[in-house]
């Protein structure tokens, strides 16, 4: 029953808000999941942060964010519904053939069919690769002494409800930890623990780390889609990303040294999942930049939730992401003479720059 | 520079895929034409590298976060992403029957390159349980576990970081946090980590001050004296752990 609750909020629920986004076309499961995810992480970011820091405990934090998910899902189903693009959710929609993600008359079989031999080499060497980490994954134990505090502290909250009151790492009580508590991922762990049943060490070792590894490789493929416009190239590039992590291993700071083996760890997260994601709205926004386009404002607030899902995993990766959207910024609007994109970015901006703002008061 | 450089080279490793990334940049520089794509994966590294090497930012950085942490600052450069968009450019110039093989060639680059992640024997082994901690973490665990009761006990350094991921019930006199700082002193750590044929007297001193109920010591550990002697009673063996419990520290 565990497997299944959780295959609901990490799969279906995250499909489901993505419909509250407006900006595609069709019904691009995959998008719409991607979407659906950095917004659920930035609500969960929003809600978490406040309750750690004024002593609130895990019962609260459920009371908020349970609620708010499941209502931005139906939310998020209704206007896909209302939209025409879905007459019954799943079964039927409209086709997208750029998409080998969508789900129609047809379907994956009728994309299938079109593909070409070098793609079906391709896309077997992918599954392969895939198959291969899925396996290690949950085979192989990757050991992380710093799970002694995140695991220990997702377990505690878990367990008795307390947010980073008690030491992890032996007896009695601990004082906040700027570092720690504006990153509240481990709390989300347990949020998972316990609507599920299982251990949190079952859902960060196994489960996350299936799911978040998976999801890495649908943003690249996302990227793909933006970079080239032939199938057989997006594929290819998928396969360069997955040899890229499984021989990544050049020291233990690589990005792909920590999707790989610190993915129940925020910083994990954030290398792994909320980097690449914050390339594919970068390269997204650029492309309609180049196009003399305006972004629109669905965007921008896409951006924000990356941006946000960055400091849940890390209060200073999530400075770092700023830095880097304020740098990007600056160079469009000197290469597009278009001054008005600072103040866009800076709006966005908002919202996520109150976390950096609160590590610098408690420091 | 040298603390940055020093940086660099800790997350580069033998430097090879660094040295690949350069060239996809560069590569990048001649060959693509889309404004808002070079300036993400050319002109915006180039710039971060720049600064991030420039000794008066380190120094502004770390004043505030540390320097344990500015490695996290080269995650803004898009690696994988621009490396993956530069092989797909070649893959994509290269027609017919020989793209499949240029495609070999250059994954045989990057795989000869990087560093195969799963065969770092310090950091994966088979997983014994659904938990991915060592089986014996949960066997002692298990055995120690009160309902509704704290307990505290004292285990080896090869399983202290797993204890409290597994049940938090289960307290320590010390932590991961000793074995980390070395400001934090611990004599009972000090004792069963740091001496040779620790004394058990003196063992069960300390661990009775620090309130343990249990005291988890390898089977092969010599200590001088008996722990059954010092008011801690030998419960059973678990994996190759000794358990010995002294009921009158149980809290609750």
């Amino acid at each position: 029953m565990g497997y299944a609750i959780l295959f609901f909020w990490l799969l279906i629920l995250p499909v489901c808000v993505g419909g509250l986004f407006q900006y595609y076309n069709g019904f691009e499961t995959g998008l719409r999941f991607l979407k659906g995810q950095f917004l659920l992480w930035a609500i969960f970011q929003l809600i978490a942060v406040p309750l750690v820091l004024w002593g609130g405990t895990m019962e609260n934090v459920m009371a908020l964010y349970l609620p708010v998910s499941l209502f931005l899902g139906l939310a998020g189903m209704a206007l896909t519904i209302r939209r025409g693009k879905v007459s019954v959710p799943f079964i039927t929609a409209k086709e997208n053939a750029d998409n080998v993600f969508h789900i129609g008359r047809g379907g994956r079989l009728g994309s299938l069919k079109s593909l070409s031999g070098k793609e079906i080499v391709l896309g077997i060497l992918f599954l392969v690769l895939w198959m291969f980490q899925m396996f290690n994954v949950v085979t192989k134990m990757a050991v992380d002494a710093d799970d002694a505090f995140y695991m220990t502290v997702a377990n505690i909250a878990d367990f008795n409800g307390s947010l980073y009151r008690i030491n992890p790492y032996s007896i009695g009580n601990m004082g906040l930890n700027y570092r720690y508590v504006l990153a509240p991922y481990p709390v989300w762990i347990a949020f998972l623990a316990r609507i599920s049943g299982l251990h949190t060490l079952t859902v960060g070792h196994i489960i996350l780390s299936v799911c978040l590894v998976s999801f890495s490789y649908l943003i690249y493929w996302q990227i793909g889609k933006l970079l080239f416009r032939q199938r057989e190239i997006r594929l290819w590039f998928l396969v360069c990303v997955c040899v890229l992590n499984i021989w990544g291993n050049t020291s233990s700071y690589t990005s792909a040294s920590f999707l790989l083996i610190r993915t129940r760890q925020g910083k994990g997260l954030v290398s792994g999942i909320v980097f690449p994601a914050f390339v594919w709205g970068l390269i997204s926004m650029g492309k309609k930049l180049d196009e003399g386009e305006r972004c629109k404002a669905e965007a921008y607030v896409l951006m924000s939730c990356i941006l946000l899902s960055g400091c849940l995993g890390s209060a200073i990766c999530g400075a770092i992401l700023l830095m880097a959207w304020a740098a990007i910024h600056i160079m469009w609007a000197i290469a597009y003479r278009r001054p008005v994109l600072l103040a866009q970015g800076l709006l966005a901006a908002l919202p996520v720059s109150i976390f950096p703002a609160i590590y610098m008061v408690m420091r | 520079m040298s603390d940055t450089v020093a940086v660099w080279q800790k997350i580069s490793g033998s430097g090879a895929l660094c040295a690949i990334y350069l060239v996809a940049v560069i590569f990048l520089f001649f060959h693509e034409k889309k404004k808002s794509l070079r300036i993400l994966f050319v002109y915006f590294p180039l710039l971060a590298l720049i600064l991030l090497f420039c000794p008066a930012v380190y120094e502004a950085i770390v004043s505030v976060t540390g320097t344990e942490v500015y490695f996290r600052f080269f995650w803004m450069l898009p690696m994988t992403a621009t490396i993956a968009y530069a092989a797909g450019k070649l893959y994509e110039a290269v027609q017919g029957k020989y793209r499949l093989f240029a495609g070999a060639v250059i994954l045989a680059v990057i795989i000869l390159a990087g560093d195969y992640i799963y065969d770092n024997g310090d950091v994966f082994a088979a997983a014994e349980n659904e938990y991915h901690i060592p089986q014996a973490v949960v066997d002692i665990c298990d055995e120690i576990h009160r309902e509704g009761k704290e307990v505290v006990a004292v285990f080896p350094s090869e399983l202290l970081i797993y204890v409290r991921q597994y049940d938090c019930t289960i307290y320590m006199p010390y932590g991961r946090d000793v074995m980390l700082m070395s400001e934090i002193e611990h004599p009972l750590y000090d004792l069963m980590e740091k001496t040779e044929n620790p004394s058990a007297r003196l063992i069960c001193e300390l661990a009775a001050e620090d309130g343990c109920a249990y005291i988890v010591i390898s089977e092969n550990k010599e200590v001088r004296g008996s722990l059954e002697q010092c008011g801690y009673v030998y419960s059973q063996t678990i994996d190759g752990y000794a358990l010995y419990f002294n009921e009158d520290m149980l809290i609750g």
